[in-house]
């Protein structure tokens, strides 16, 4: 019993080393990834990453930076994976993908379309889905790597924190995860859009610096590059992204100001918007019905108004409801005559409500979208007016 | 009581000779030093004379009484009644003797056992028989704070080394006569006392005979301490898992002879065992009961966290740093990366390092004398602490990981079950040191299916989780408030389960 009990014990024990240790990893040998920009180079790709240099980051008092906290690599490939392979030859350590925060497209390559490197972003194992994709606005993908960020040390970590900072507080961005991404490229029903970014400032001055206090050059989101298929063919204004998001529901707080009926603005909060679209039927044309739900709070009043009136709140209502529709319709008619993409999803929402009417029209939903009537209908609610009631123009009036 | 001898000491029965008698203990006992003998010579009725000598052995025995009482004149109806050696010795019994407990010696064999015991012995020329008197006293420490299992709140009596002593503290917790406490010898060369004790009724008559059964398979030379019983009376020997609960603390006994369990005291060390003994108990202290319930009860969940804390956390970082750094928020791992810049070894040797050296210092604060021990604790701590790091051969947050382990391991109340964690955490760091969290869980999962084979004299040790007892969940990882507690646990066999019934 016993002389078997060890025998078995001690095959097993052999078997230990046999499976080795081949995916141990030690952090010191990885270099990890935060940041990969694809760039259109000749017949292949210009793949960048910007590797993280640990021992610059951290906050282990009495050391100070001697060297960048990144560095970016840059190599060529015909394909991303060769590419990505080759920048063995000018790195120490193991490239580390799991921890990628920012995938940056350069514009060239977004119009020549993203479907052929994205494969190899979906296919690797070591890429998780909660990274943001993003374009780069009249630039390479490459420049927007090599740019320093103030406060934090990480420009591809600065950049993920400022993306979602800017959908939730402004509503002029948007998070495109890569599940995101590629959910979108599937369906016919909704064209992918991607945040753009853009630099601003001097790529050349963009070094970091301790003399200057206010950096040289900034990367800054812009709008989004709007797809068709996976080729990029334009870009959307701020409003244009506004409306996007809105008719997406994907609207976490946003400000907007209202013209005064002499002269001045308010703003107010958006702090909450329940966007629901219902798809109506006449004959073989699908009609969309959109109703917003908006609340919001009165963030200034920069003109002379009484918010303690009930008429002016419902003045304000108005204007915001008449503002955001006239928003929303601007964007919808942008996307239907100059894409001619369905960037807001409207065929996914045919698809759900209208199966049968989708199954005729849905192969050719492309030029059916450009005709697509849209009808918004938004109602809007004004909650906090804030801990004053008269603007400060008005009492001064008084 | 129990007899037998395999020793020097032979069985035969005194002589009636008083000079034989006392050359043959002499010879036996090798002329010792400690065995003093005191003679003495009484004028009888007649002309008769009783020749008689008192042996003791010093610092065993206070002589001084008995001597006192035998050399002082007798009462008056001493003539009458003392015809002979042996009618003397029956006076001295009845009339003189002033010492509580007196025992009729006939045989070479017992007079040894109360010799060494304490007791004094008293022989009479011409008589069959010797007596021997208790004059015990005994220079042992007296009855302290237990310092291994000690409380906030709570009886601060502890066992000591002394049986009888320990003994009396249960029965003044249990002033009940169906506490039982039968005594037996072990040992061949120590002949120790050995002290059975359980409530009557209240204990389960399988469990008892197990625990007599499992005792009588004892063959040993020497009992030093209770863990020489415990080894021989545990259910399997290759876990480090302890199946017998061990205690010093008279009210911890107390409560468990109350649920239905049987206490083994043994001579000469404070150190109670306490079958059949469940995983829970291992994180019960006496002082969840003294506190109030809610107190009790999140303490015990904060035991158990640590115990999973101290067996796991060093294990689980090896495994996440160097199989799936993926898992963790990338802050925390440009934090641990920027640590490891520079650190020459691999994770796994460097927890491995720290854990040993952290061990080493444990057990020499355990072992080096209390002089000293403070220069000790503070290079100790230096080193392993800020001077490694600085010198950048381990990383801040591997001191961090061990020094979570350590102080996890300390929350444990059972000394023995934190003895199980240090050692069950070596295996998962190796675990998990080659196939990451994979080989992790795989090393919980042995570990459970062990624990979950192992059995405590009969009792499924992982009871009342595994097999499910829904009502003893109020007393295990909760504490329930006393009026809820009226029923003994099921996971313990007992013929009653109602506390308050009156047995028998």
């Amino acid at each position: 019993m016993v002389r078997n009990g060890a025998l078995v014990l001690l095959s097993l024990l052999l078997v230990l080393p046999l499976a080795g240790c081949w995916s141990r990893k030690e952090l010191n040998d990885l270099g990890i990834v935060v940041g990969m920009g694809l760039d259109k180079k000749g017949d292949g790709y210009e793949v960048t990453v910007q590797v993280v240099n640990p021992g610059q980051v951290s906050t282990r008092n009495g050391i100070s930076p001697v060297t960048p906290p990144v560095s970016t690599f840059s190599e060529r490939g015909r394909t991303v994976a060769e590419a990505v392979r080759r920048m063995t030859t000018n790195l120490s350590k193991k490239l580390y993908l799991s921890h990628l925060r920012i995938l940056v497209f350069g514009e060239q390559l977004a119009r020549d379309g993203i479907a052929k490197p994205i494969d190899f972003i979906s296919r690797d194992r070591q890429f998780r889905n909660d990274f943001y994709l993003i374009v780069a606005h009249g630039s390479k993908a490459s420049d927007v790597l090599k740019i320093f960020s103030p406060i934090d040390p990480i420009p591809a970590n600065n950049l993920n924190n400022k993306l979602s900072n800017a959908d939730r507080l402004w509503a002029a961005a948007g998070q495109i995860t890569l599940d995101r991404l590629m959910m979108d490229l599937m369906d016919i029903g909704k064209s992918p859009t991607l945040t753009g970014i853009r630099i601003v400032g001097d790529i050349r001055d963009g070094e970091y610096s301790m003399e200057r206090i206010e950096p040289a050059a900034v990367l800054e989101y812009y709008g989004m590059a709007v797809f068709r298929r996976d080729r990029m063919v334009g870009w959307l204004d701020e409003d244009g992204t506004k409306a996007l998001n809105y008719l997406q529901d994907r609207v976490n707080q946003t400000v907007a100001t209202i013209r005064c009926p002499q002269e001045g603005a308010v703003s107010v909060n958006v702090t909450d918007v329940k966007t629901r679209v219902r798809v109506a039927r006449s004959g073989d044309e699908p009609i969309v019905n959109v109703k917003l739900h908006i609340e919001a709070d009165v963030a200034d009043a920069e003109c002379r108004i009484d918010l303690s009136k009930v008429e002016t709140l419902d003045w304000i209502r108005r204007q915001l409801a008449d503002k955001t529709e006239d928003i929303l319709e601007r964007g919808i008619k942008q996307a239907q005559r100059e894409f001619h993409s369905d960037i807001f999803g409207f065929g996914r929402h045919v698809h759900r409500q209208q199966a049968a009417l989708w199954h005729r029209i849905g192969d050719n939903w492309e030029e059916q979208f450009s005709r697509l009537k849209v009808r918004i209908d938004p109602v809007v609610q004004i909650r906090r007016v804030g801990t004053i009631d008269r603007s400060i123009e008005q009492v001064m009036k008084e | 009581m129990n007899s037998t001898t395999r020793g020097h000491c032979s069985s035969d029965s005194l002589s009636l000779d008083l000079k034989t008698n006392l050359e043959r203990i002499r010879s036996d006992i090798g002329n010792s030093c400690d065995i003093k003998c005191r003679t003495f010579h009484k004028k009888g009725p007649g002309e008769r004379d009783y020749k008689g000598a008192v042996l003791h052995t010093e610092g065993l025995a206070d002589v001084r009484p008995l001597l006192q009482a035998v050399m002082s004149r007798y009462p008056d109806d001493y003539e009458e009644r003392c015809r002979d050696a042996d009618s003397f010795v029956t006076y001295l019994t009845d009339s003189v003797l002033s010492d509580g407990c007196i025992e009729e010696i006939t045989t070479y064999d017992r007079l040894f056992v109360l010799l060494l015991s304490g007791y004094s012995i008293m022989l009479v020329d011409g008589a069959g028989k010797g007596l021997g008197v208790d004059t015990i006293r005994l220079n042992a420490r007296p009855v302290e704070e237990p310092n291994v299992q000690a409380v906030v709140r709570g009886p601060r009596e502890g066992f000591t080394e002394v049986l009888s002593w320990n003994t009396s503290m249960l029965r003044r917790k249990i002033k009940n006569p169906n506490l039982w406490i039968e005594s037996r010898v072990m040992g061949v060369q120590t002949q120790t006392m050995v002290a059975i004790a359980y409530v009557k009724g209240i204990v389960s008559e399988e469990v008892l005979q197990e625990v007599y059964a499992r005792l009588d398979r004892v063959d040993i030379d020497s009992v030093l301490e209770s863990n020489y019983i415990e080894e021989f009376i545990q259910d399997k020997q290759f876990t480090a898992f302890p199946t017998v609960f061990n205690t010093e603390r008279p009210d911890v006994v107390a409560a468990q002879l109350l649920e239905g369990r049987v206490a083994i005291l043994v001579d000469g060390t404070p150190f109670a065992l306490v079958v059949p003994a469940l995983f829970t108990q291992f994180f019960q202290s006496s002082e969840d009961y003294y506190q109030r319930f809610d107190f009790g009860t999140l303490i015990r969940m904060l035991r158990f966290g640590a115990f999973i804390l101290a067996i796991v956390t060093p294990s689980f970082y090896i495994a996440v740093t160097t199989f799936q750094p993926e898992l963790l928020p990338t802050t925390l791992l440009l934090n641990l990366a920027s640590q490891r810049d520079g650190v020459p070894f691999p994770a796994f040797i460097e927890a491995l390092v720290m854990e040993v050296v952290f061990e080493i210092l444990r057990e020499a604060s355990v072992r080096m004398p209390k002089t000293i021990g403070q220069s000790i604790s503070i290079v100790g701590t230096l080193v392993i602490g800020e001077a490694a790091v600085e010198a950048g051969l381990v990383t801040a947050g591997m001191v961090i990981v061990v020094s979570i382990t350590a102080i996890s391991n300390f929350v444990m109340p059972a000394f023995n079950m934190g003895i199980a964690a240090r050692i069950e955490r070596f295996f998962l760091m190796a675990m998990s040191a080659t196939f990451g969290l994979y080989g992790l869980f795989l090393g919980i999962i042995l570990l459970i299916v062990r624990l979950s084979s192992l059995r405590s004299f009969g009792v499924p040790y992982l009871a009342p989780f595994a097999p499910l007892r829904y009502r003893d969940q109020k007393d295990s990882l909760f504490r329930a408030p006393f009026p809820w507690l009226r029923r003994r646990p099921d996971s313990v066999p007992a013929p009653h389960r109602l506390r308050t019934r009156r047995v028998r």
